[in-house]
């Protein structure tokens, strides 16, 4: 993992980066191990530097996809967040440093209308005794068995509408081609929910079942 | 009878007179659309044309490369990405072979069943006129050939709109556009040059690369039987999204529950899929989105209900909800 690439992730966890350089980061973590670690070490950091009776919650890559996304939508090339950025990876050592410090006051709510989607847990080791209030961060892209079944279940339906003669104008065009990471916001419940790139639908190694 | 009173009766004739010309309008309007869809349909599967074609979805751009040649009762088909990875997938009397670029291990999933541009059933665009209201535009120039207009504009909030522009003289699809229900497009997919006949060079019909770099599809398709009486809904339990009629149904009951029904308008199609909640393989519980296609899903007591379709969301999560309720009660 070199020095651009946490660079790159730090600037996406303040909002910093374009649309187009967080769709390749977050395609990257997607099979990337140690960057998704990274990514939720960071978080699990932030949720130490937070203040007692702050609001602040940690932002899962869902939020901060979904910002990148309204940012494409609406034609802005500039950051919608311009705060203090933080954990820049400068030197090796800088995470380290601002732990220490601890005088940085972090607020980062990226999306203050959405509570985060709960996925892979993890425990915040918060020594300060400050109950989180945060979900944890995971990278849902990266979610190798949800896309398999996703997969399977998109293949038998497209079987299914071509035999009773319901497959649409186009077929199986919008599948062979590319798609973009995409949200969708549950009225309901005011939470996101599962971000999965389509790429991955035309490798499914599986057979579809009986 | 006084002048005044004249006119009002005079008016009032006029409206009553042309009450059931506006109704022949929208009925013809239907007939017409359902004329040019058919000789689409035709058109695709019987005529020889090449060209290439832009698909669009948000910010992506694909362009492809489609050679299609009958020769007798064998359709020769070829689609091959001209950006992006390396996706090239052929259709001939042998089968159908692929070669999706990037992909370490190649599928055998037979995902390409069928043509690019499938056939359209007659009967489902009868069906679909309840839901959809089809209208006959103007004309317009593309990829150098002159195309009419055809829209289908969904009547509620639970499907989605298409606009389709076929060339004046053969039929052949010359743009595509999938809206949302706020009429804001999701998809598009438009030729920016077409050949036809004689100007198709067959030639294209060869890929350059390598016979090996292919893989041989399955044309298997999953087992689905009519339902026992025609457009029942017996199977479905009340609250499913309007229009919705069970199509097909599997069900399976060997080491876990599984059943499969698709659902259709006439155009549109939605698979459920009910399963034992402690069976592998499900999807996050709530909705999901790839580019134009979605899925819902959620659990209740012993099942597990997934929805899929190129619908709205609203549509996967109505029905997926209205199944979890039958499931509920049923337990």
């Amino acid at each position: 993992m070199t020095k651009d690439t946490l660079e790159h992730l730090s600037c996406l966890m303040d909002g910093e980066l374009s649309a187009d350089a967080g769709r390749f980061v977050v395609r990257r973590a997607a099979s990337d191990d140690s960057l998704g670690e990274t990514w939720q070490r960071y978080h699990l950091i932030r949720d130490c530097l937070r203040r007692p009776g702050e609001t602040t919650r940690l932002a899962t890559l869902s939020i901060d996809l979904e910002q990148l996304d309204n940012e494409s939508t609406m034609g802005q090339s500039v950051p919608a967040h311009q705060g203090q950025r933080w954990l820049r990876p400068v030197a090796g050592s800088a995470i380290a440093a601002s732990v220490a410090a601890v005088a940085v006051a972090v607020t980062l709510n990226l999306n203050p209308a959405a509570t985060p989607t709960p996925t892979v847990p993890f425990a915040s080791p918060n020594s300060a005794g400050l109950a989180p209030v945060s979900q944890p961060a995971s990278f849902q892209a990266g979610n190798a068995v949800n896309q398999q079944s996703l997969n399977r279940y998109l293949l038998r339906h497209n079987q299914a509408a071509g035999a009773v003669g319901q497959q649409g104008f186009v077929s199986f065009i919008p599948i062979v081609a590319t798609a973009p990471v995409q949200l969708i916001e549950d009225e309901s419940t005011g939470t996101e929910e599962a971000v999965v790139p389509v790429e991955a639908v035309s490798v499914t190694p599986e057979k579809v079942q009986p | 009878m006084n002048l005044r009173s004249g006119k009002v009766v005079l008016a009032l004739s006029l409206l009553l007179l042309s009450l059931p010309m506006a109704l022949t309008v929208r009925a013809d309007s239907f007939d017409d659309a359902q004329d040019w869809l058919q000789r689409m349909s035709v058109a695709m599967q019987e005529l020889d044309y090449q060209g290439t074609f832009v698909y669009v979805r948000g910010n992506d751009v694909e362009t492809m490369r489609l050679t299609h040649v009958r020769v007798g009762d064998v359709v020769h088909e070829r689609m091959v990405a001209i950006s992006g990875p390396q996706r090239e997938i052929m259709r001939d009397e042998t089968g159908v072979r692929a070669i999706l670029g990037g992909q370490s291990q190649p599928t055998q999933d037979p995902m390409f069943t069928g043509a690019v541009f499938p056939d359209i059933s007659l009967a489902a665009l009868s069906k679909a006129q309840e839901r959809y209201l089809f209208e006959v535009g103007g004309v317009g120039r593309i990829a150098g050939h002159q195309g009419r207009k055809i829209s289908i504009i969904p009547r509620d909030q639970y499907r989605f709109g298409y606009e389709l522009w076929l060339e004046q003289e053969t039929g052949l699809l010359l743009r595509w556009v999938l809206y949302d229900t706020d009429r804001s497009a999701l998809a598009k997919l438009m030729f920016t040059d077409l050949a036809t006949g004689t100007s198709v060079d067959h030639d294209d019909l060869q890929s350059d690369a390598p016979a090996q770099s292919f893989f041989a599809v399955q044309q298997a398709s999953p087992v689905l039987e009519k339902p026992a009486v025609t457009g029942a809904t017996s199977e479905a339990p009340e609250g499913i999204p309007p229009g919705f009629r069970l199509a097909a149904h599997s069900r399976v009951e060997k080491e876990a529950f599984f059943e499969h029904l698709v659902f259709s308008d006439g155009l549109a199609s939605v698979s459920i899929y009910l399963e034992s909640a402690t069976q592998p393989g499900g999807i996050t519980p709530g909705l999901t989105r790839m580019g134009t296609t979605s899925a819902w899903s959620g659990k209740a007591g012993s099942r597990r209900v997934t929805a899929v379709g190129e619908v709205p969301p609203l549509t996967l999560k109505t029905f997926g909800e209205a199944f979890l309720a039958g499931q509920e009660a049923g337990d």
